[in-house]
């Protein structure tokens, strides 16, 4: 039987084969006949489908742009392209199509160089932080509920972070790789952005304290305005590395830091940094500028750009400053920048420390008397012949202060409770605090002197350092 | 076929006829491609002539469009090609009226065996075979041919005559006893 069975699966075997050639003249006239049977046949309505047609047009959708047109279907194309993108662009954090609306955003990040270039993307970024920082300020102006505002709020923060590290990230790449008219370009824009930006933060942030909306969500905001503080001085220390410093401003020394393989350029010799040169001793002075040293230590990598030797192969990845200068009109644009930045940085660090003291009167000795107020700002006194009157005054506000707090003590208890350990830590935070205001004084102070001499870098490194001090 | 192929080559053609459906060309140059050769030894069989059968086949694959592109059901398309042909090769046969279908089919079937003897070298078993297979009824040959030469599974085969899977396996049990009976005589 088995043979049997292998016999007949052989049958075949002993036929004729077609002919190819008339399978393929076959095949030819098959669909011939097909093309003149689809012509001769009436045309379907193409608006009652069923499921199988349906599907097989999805296979096949060139089917359908035959059917009904390719222009029709290019414009139902993009009718509906576009109204899905106004309902994209629309959304807003919490939103469903949220997360398709910063894809679309950051879209253009991926195209190739010779399409977008480096210095459009890292526009283009901060562009979309600025977005970001817009959803932030809506939310908090809407009428949602203190939880979803917070929630919302946190979500945005998140994305914005992403962005500020990003366009940090290009600028830093920029500055290694493009020239320095473009350099100078791209990082000013940033900058001008980026204080933008800090600025909506600190409103925001003070107007969720004020709301007192979740915890964490004022952590979030302080992280991301912590970011883009940063993210300012980087750009400003670009521009700092690009220009060249004035000739007649006496420029401080090198202060090399054997550790680190990163190097200040001593403003001079802008662009070049030299590891061989000679490290300019740091005197030992008092704790507040060995502070400052060591600050300036710690936050150099972050505004440090590498150099390289003129005419030296320099290692790899450093960046050879020796090209074109920025010209002269420009310098000199590009330094008010530098300059104005500095200044608002400073003043911004004033501010910051003027309100951890609270108000105070401060009897300069000089002529006017100023009274700085909690939010910054100045009040100009009589002169000094009625420091008495506006001392006494003074000691009024805290005695009324003082009677003020006790009341509210009274009335929440009926009993003065010592609690020595708490009395202790106050204390301790108290002094820390005067401490850390005394420094951060001290680096103000320095900031200034070094903008005045036209010492950029030192002026940045102790804005950072101030910085630092505060965010701790 | 070891099912997960079968799994698979079912998937792949309910795609195709899915295509065939919204008037894909290249799709059905796929079908045709592929079953071409198989439609023709079929219909062969039956009609012992190469031009008749080439015919025949392109004819098989033309009704199949149609019938697909009236937007009617297919389970099984091996099936309806198989179904298809036999039906064209009844037509044919009408077309010609004077000669019973049975008688017909022996005849054709023994004069291809004399022309096949001439031009291709069989052997000797084969040959019986297929003589024995002319002389059985086209129930019984047709069963055999879609089974052992055309691989076909009893419930394909079940569909093209219209018989119940459990009747074909009968059936195949009988013709294969009665051509045993035919070959060893």
């Amino acid at each position: 039987m088995k043979d049997l069975k292998r016999q007949l699966e052989q049958l075949s075997t002993v036929i004729p084969p077609p002919d190819s050639e008339r399978v393929d003249f076959l095949r030819e006239r098959l669909i011939s006949r097909i093309r003149f049977e689809k012509f001769n046949q009436k045309p379907q309505n193409i608006y009652i489908l069923t499921f199988r047609e349906f599907v097989g047009i999805l296979l096949h959708p060139w089917q359908i742009v035959q059917s009904i047109g390719a222009v029709t279907v290019s414009l139902i194309l993009i009718m509906v392209l576009g109204l899905g993108g106004v309902v994209v662009q629309a959304s807003g954090p919490g939103d469903l199509l949220y997360p398709l609306k910063i894809s679309v955003e950051t879209m253009p990040l991926v195209l190739p160089a010779s399409i977008m270039s480096k210095e459009a993307k890292a526009i283009k970024v901060v562009q979309i932080a600025q977005n970001r920082q817009k959803e932030i300020v809506t939310i908090i102006h809407s009428q949602d509920n203190d939880q979803a505002k917070a929630k919302k709020i946190q979500q945005v923060a998140i994305e914005l972070s992403k962005n500020i590290e990003s366009a940090q990230k290009r600028v830093r790449e920029i500055s290694l790789e493009s020239e320095n008219k473009v350099v100078v370009e791209v990082a000013s824009s940033v900058k001008d952005s980026v204080s933008e930006i800090k600025k909506s933060l600190d409103e925001v942030a003070r107007q969720v304290v004020r709301d007192e909306l979740d915890s964490n969500t004022s952590e979030e905001l302080k992280k991301v305005s912590q970011q883009v503080s940063q993210a300012e001085l980087s750009t400003l220390g670009v521009l700092i590395a690009v220009v060249k410093p004035d000739s007649n401003s006496p420029g401080t020394s090198l202060k090399e830091t054997p550790q680190d393989s990163l190097i200040i350029p001593e403003d001079e010799d802008l662009p070049l940094a030299i590891q061989d040169k000679p490290v300019n001793q740091v005197a030992e002075k008092s704790t507040s500028e060995k502070m400052v040293a060591r600050s300036q230590e710690e936050v150099g990598a972050a505004l440090i750009i590498d150099g390289s030797p003129a005419g030296g192969t320099g290692e790899a990845g450093i960046l050879d400053l020796t090209n074109q200068p920025v010209a002269g009109v420009e310098e000199v644009l590009v330094k008010e920048q530098i300059v104005e930045g500095l200044k608002s940085l400073i003043r911004e660090i004033e501010i910051s420390l003027s309100s951890d003291e609270g108000p105070t009167v401060t009897p300069t000795g000089e002529e006017i008397i100023s009274t700085n107020r909690g939010d910054g700002e100045k009040i100009i006194e009589q002169p000094a012949g009625e420091l008495d009157q506006v001392e006494q005054r003074a000691a009024d506000s805290f005695e009324e202060g003082g009677k003020a707090l006790n009341a509210k003590e009274e009335k929440v208890s009926g009993e003065v409770v010592l609690n020595v350990e708490e009395l202790i830590e106050q204390e301790v935070k108290q002094r820390q605090s005067a401490e850390r205001q005394a420094r951060l004084r001290d680096l103000i102070e320095a900031a200034k002197e070094a903008l005045a001499e036209g010492n950029y870098t030192e002026a940045l490194t102790n804005i950072q350092a101030a910085r630092v001090l505060i965010d701790q | 076929m070891p099912r997960r192929l079968k799994i698979i080559s079912s998937v792949q053609e309910k795609v195709l006829v899915t295509q065939i459906r919204a008037g894909s060309e290249k799709a059905y140059v796929k079908v045709y491609n592929q079953y071409f050769e198989p439609i023709y030894q079929f219909i062969y069989f039956k009609v012992s002539s190469r031009e008749v059968a080439e015919d025949l086949s392109a004819e098989v694959f033309f009704k199949i469009w149609r019938y697909l592109n009236q937007g009617k059901r297919v389970r099984n398309l091996r099936a309806l090609l198989y179904t298809t042909a036999r039906n064209i090769v009844t037509d044919y046969y009408r077309k010609k009226k004077e000669v019973s279908l049975d008688l017909a089919w022996q005849e054709q079937f023994v004069a291809s065996q004399q022309e096949v003897a001439e031009q291709v070298n069989v052997l000797g078993d084969i040959e019986r075979v297929k003589r024995g297979l002319g002389q059985m009824k086209e129930e019984y040959q047709e069963l055999l041919i879609l089974r052992y030469d055309q691989g076909l599974s009893h419930k394909e085969i079940g569909e093209i005559i219209g018989k119940k899977t459990g009747a074909v396996r009968v059936l195949m049990h009988r013709a294969l006893k009665e051509l045993k009976q035919r070959v060893s005589t």
